[in-house]
């Protein structure tokens, strides 16, 4: 009995990080006491505790999820202190933080379960199609600020790791359905159970709804994934992920200059991951990663005649990303005081578009790196934190050196100080590198350029740096931080002649350049709080501020980011199974970069609950609201959400 | 270790007792068994006690402790039982159901001891460290000798006055129980003395209790796992675990202390160093012809794990570190 419950605990260094300290002191025999407790995974992929972390983390658990009443992942990001989130398409939502993106945001790295997935060549993450359905998210850690030190490239301005449930926390059948204004009909099924020592669940998700009010930007996401455990006998698990999910959407742009029809398109995301986990001695233990995702965005686009006479133009949006990526952890022990990770990994990405390369052929990207972590526990109070990555990209054939440093002061048992700096790196895409987006007529040899990269662009680094506060009591927390941000070889978008080749614009074409420096400073803070009345508050404040004043190729990145931001969840546990949550936020003027400026906004939304028993089974009952405080636009002024009612049953078999 | 400190003081009390003989059989393939094998020596040279190496029943195999209880001031002298047990012994490997016969009560140690003992013997019987699903069968009284236990874990109330002592603001406590748990009234009046709403979160298997705990632990200040393996085992506790520290909220109980070393925050234990007195109170009880009904360890030390206790910023007494585990 007691070999299979120390086995079966074992399981949840992987699953979370949680719990590494758990097992530790479960295998010991007798008395080896591990005095750290972990918490948090993301910041340097060494399980630490969130006061000791180098790195400020928002934690979003299930609880606030399903009080949010989101549909979409990337709704429930905004209650983030510091990160923007925009719907310039309904196919296509935004998420930023600090600004200084498009609608094609790629400065943050997207983590499943620890893993760098979903994030091909283009750095885009389709928040949309993401072959996890957001019922299967247990917990979401937002590592605001860089971490190049632990992930490399991409962990630019933020990290958001997902984390899934174990799938022994869903046996059985659960199902849901929605249905509501603007066309919202989602449904979902999950089946768990168990085949000899595997634990397993499958689920089925299928989410849609009409987008904007009055334009034809109607959107389904359908998925399908499913999460394998095995344990093995002597220690360690192996963690299987698959997931396929089909994204069916409608778009349309009035505004285009190219006539641009309404149309159909379809997406598919799809990925595999196998991670084995090998508990060394009690002091050490091994991972070892190995997955693949690939991406297909299939937009065939569309012909037209009426631009050039007699000339048949087609415009194409196809393209085709995959992935493939090992990755080996050793995390080790060396005493109460002395902890550290050391890893290596490689990944190598692949891209074919004939219309944003000129070129059928397949191009790539090859990235290694060695990386380590060490913490350090000088006394009770005092924390030293180090680490750095080494980084080597076969497209800009250069390597990056990626430090990381921070101190922890602990005030007393529930205070602490410290003082961090950090680096994040992002390699240019392929696009930005080598991209040529072109217009090819198909009745006469012609070849119009949009794009033309003229390549040889170096990587972006953020240089960060700052103070905070932590404080924690029970499932109370607040943290405030001040903080700089200095952003280096932003890659800016600018025109340029080509005199040489037919263009789209007259006589220039879209490049890629590094800018001068970007300096990001603000105030961020965030507070968790619990009574023991069934009361949950979540607030946070944003204040940020963005100098680009020295920039060559200035496109609004000073208004890229609202001034001010505030988000409130609060919920509310009544008697008999009533709960109630209401979801605001505030986000004052900004401009997403390169278009039109927005109006600040207020939105709020509420969600009543009700559980009970149908026989013996279960049921949920929600009504939701959102945009209730009127139209928002969040990336587009002429976009405004509208108001919106849901329903939603779920029930667990 | 436990094991060893329990055959210490039960000689010790023993030595003390009134004349009863005690025949103790553990399953000789067991932990317990080796342990009891390595104290054989010292056991020996004693005076009021034979260990037996082999004790036949049926096929099973167990190790056996005799003790005689101090009668007269030499009672290595004085108890012929004491003789004729030896006399087994040299004659030929003694049967479980021949020892039986030399002495007044069995303490059965553990499942295969106490259902051998059942079986085997016809005197009246004592159940101790019996697996809660085993005991209640085994206790079941048809005809024959009196049965009596004491059960294997605290009583669970002692772990509700746990939470209160480490939360003492928490509101509702959430309890996974099979319909029908006999705990339950006695849970109920204490939780409400306590001020605590009570929260029966009913399931009949592990994956159930998963289930239902799962649309329920945001609303819960505490979990209490009862020592239910229907419901709470090897399994199920990594789902409980994982769901409820995301939730911070902190669970309390368990079968046993190894529930609390793989993540359970704290829990109230037997203490094995004192359950001897209490053995050794309930055999002469049965001795004398009284049959006490089941109880539950009176001695208890409360097992903490610092590590979730940090996890969700729950300050432990400092008084309480000697018991953290």
């Amino acid at each position: 009995m007691k070999t299979d419950l120390i086995t079966s605990m074992a399981l949840l260094w992987g699953a979370t990080g949680l719990f590494v300290a758990d097992v530790r002191v479960a295998l010991a025999a007798d008395g080896d006491r591990d005095s750290d407790f972990p918490q948090v995974l993301t910041p340097s992929r060494l399980p630490q505790r969130l006061d000791d972390a180098p790195s400020t983390v928002t934690i979003i658990d299930r609880a606030m999820i399903e009080a949010s009443g989101a549909r979409r992942l990337v709704d429930v990001l905004r209650l983030v202190p510091g990160l923007q989130v925009g719907y310039k398409n309904n196919s296509l939502p935004t998420a930023t933080y600090h600004g200084l993106s498009d609608e094609y945001a790629r400065r943050m790295l997207l983590l499943l379960n620890g893993q760098r997935i979903f994030q091909y060549s283009r750095g885009v993450i389709e928040w949309n199609n993401l072959p996890i359905p957001l019922e299967n998210i247990e917990r979401i850690e937002v590592v605001r600020g860089p971490a190049a030190a632990a992930y490399g490239s991409n962990a630019l301005q933020a990290v958001i790791n997902i984390q899934t449930g174990s799938p022994a926390e869903y046996p059985g059948l659960s199902a849901q359905i929605a249905g509501g204004s603007d066309g919202i009909a989602d449904g979902f099924l999950r089946y768990g159970g168990r085949v000899g020592v595997m634990d397993y669940t499958l689920s089925l998700s299928s989410v849609g709804d009409s987008g904007y009010p009055g334009v034809y930007d109607d959107r389904r996401n359908t998925s399908l994934s499913f999460m394998g455990d095995v344990p093995f006998e002597a220690g360690g698990e192996l963690k299987l992920q698959a997931g396929f999910a089909r994204g069916d959407y409608g778009i349309e742009n009035p505004e285009s200059t190219s006539s641009e029809p309404a149309r159909d398109f379809p997406v598919t995301d799809n990925f595999q991951s196998l991670q084995w986990r090998k508990p060394g001695t009690r002091k050490d233990e091994w991972t070892l990663t190995l997955s693949h995702n690939a991406f297909h965005y299939g937009d065939r686009g569309f012909r037209n005649d009426q631009l050039l006479p007699g000339v048949t133009l087609q415009f194409d949006y196809d393209i085709e990303e995959e992935r493939y990526e090992a990755d080996v952890q050793y995390i080790r022990r060396f005493s109460d005081r002395w902890r550290t990770r050391a890893g290596f990994g490689y990944y190598q990405e692949r891209v074919r578009s004939p219309f944003y390369f000129d070129t059928d052929a397949t191009l790539s990207n090859e990235v290694s790196w060695l990386a380590g972590h060490g913490e350090y526990r000088i006394d009770p109070a005092w924390v030293l934190n180090a680490g750095a990555m080494l980084e080597y990209s076969s497209l800009t054939a250069s390597w990056l050196f990626l430090p990381r440093f921070s101190v922890h002061y602990h005030v007393d048992d529930w205070q602490t100080l410290r003082l961090a700096y950090s680096t994040g790196s992002r390699q240019p895409t392929l696009y930005e590198n080598d991209g040529r987006a072109v217009i090819r007529a198909v009745n006469v040899p012609l070849t119009i350029y949009r794009v033309i990269a003229s390549g040889g662009l170096n990587p972006e680094i953020n240089r960060s740096l700052e103070v905070g506060y932590h404080w924690q009591a029970e499932r109370n927390q607040f943290d405030v931080r001040l903080f700089q941000e200095h952003y280096s070889d932003y890659i800016g978008t600018y025109y340029r002649p080509a005199p040489d080749v037919p263009t789209a614009l007259p006589g220039v074409v879209l490049d890629f350049a590094n800018d001068d420096p970007i300096i990001v400073r603000g105030l961020e803070a965030q507070w968790d709080w619990r009574n023991l009345s069934g009361t949950r508050l979540f607030a946070s404040y944003a204040l940020t501020t963005i100098d680009a004043s020295g920039t060559r190729y200035d496109a609004g990145y000073e208004d890229s980011a609202p001034r001010h931001g505030l988000g409130l969840l609060a919920s509310q546990e009544f008697g008999n199974g009533w709960q109630a949550s209401l979801n605001y936020d505030y986000q004052s003027g900004m401009q997403w970069y390169r278009d039109r400026p927005i109006d600040g906004y207020h939105q709020l939304g509420v969600r009543l609950a009700k559980r009970f028993k149908l026989g013996s089974t279960p049921v949920t009952a929600e009504l939701v609201g959102a945009n209730l405080l009127g139209p928002v636009s969040d990336y587009l002024p002429n976009r405004e959400w509208d108001r919106s009612v849901f329903l939603r049953f779920s029930l667990d078999r | 270790m436990g094991w060893r400190l329990l055959t210490l003081i039960l000689v010790m009390l023993c030595a003390q007792a009134r004349s009863a003989t005690l025949l103790f059989v553990a399953n000789g393939d067991s932990p317990e068994h080796r342990e009891f094998l390595a104290r054989q020596r010292q056991w020996q040279v004693g005076a009021d006690l034979l260990a037996l190496d082999t004790v036949e029943a049926q096929g099973t195999r167990l190790m056996g402790l005799v003790v005689w209880l101090k009668s007269a001031p030499s009672p290595r002298k004085s108890l012929p039982a004491r003789v004729a047990a030896q006399t087994l012994m040299r004659a030929r490997s003694p049967t479980l159901a021949d020892l039986c016969q030399q002495v007044d009560v069995v303490v059965a140690v553990a499942g295969d001891a106490a259902r051998a003992a059942k079986q085997n013997c016809s005197i009246p019987l004592l159940m101790v460290l019996v697996p809660d699903a085993q005991l209640q069968p085994l206790l079941e009284q048809n005809r024959g000798p009196a049965r009596t236990a004491i059960y294997p874990t605290a009583d669970p109330v002692a772990n509700l006055r746990l939470i209160r002592e480490l939360l003492p603001k928490a509101a509702t406590v959430g309890v996974l129980v099979s319909p029908q748990r006999a705990e339950l009234p006695s849970l109920r009046a204490e939780a409400h003395r306590l001020q605590f709403k009570l929260e029966e979160i009913t399931a009949t298997n592990d994956e159930e209790a998963v289930r239902a705990l799962r649309s329920r632990v945001s609303a819960l200040d505490a979990v209490l796992l009862l020592p239910d393996l229907q419901l709470i085992n090897a399994w199920s506790l990594k789902p409980i675990l994982l769901m409820t520290i995301r939730q911070m909220v902190p669970t309390f109980g368990g079968p046993t202390a190894d529930y609390v070393r793989a993540g359970v925050l704290a829990a109230a234990v037997p203490d094995l160093d004192r359950l001897p007195a209490q053995i050794v109170a309930v055999a002469r009880r049965l001795a004398s012809g009284v049959v006490p009904a089941p109880v539950y360890p009176e001695a208890t030390r409360v097992v903490v794990n610092p590590t979730v206790a940090g996890v969700l910023s729950i300050v432990i007494p400092p008084t309480w570190n000697a018991h953290a585990e």
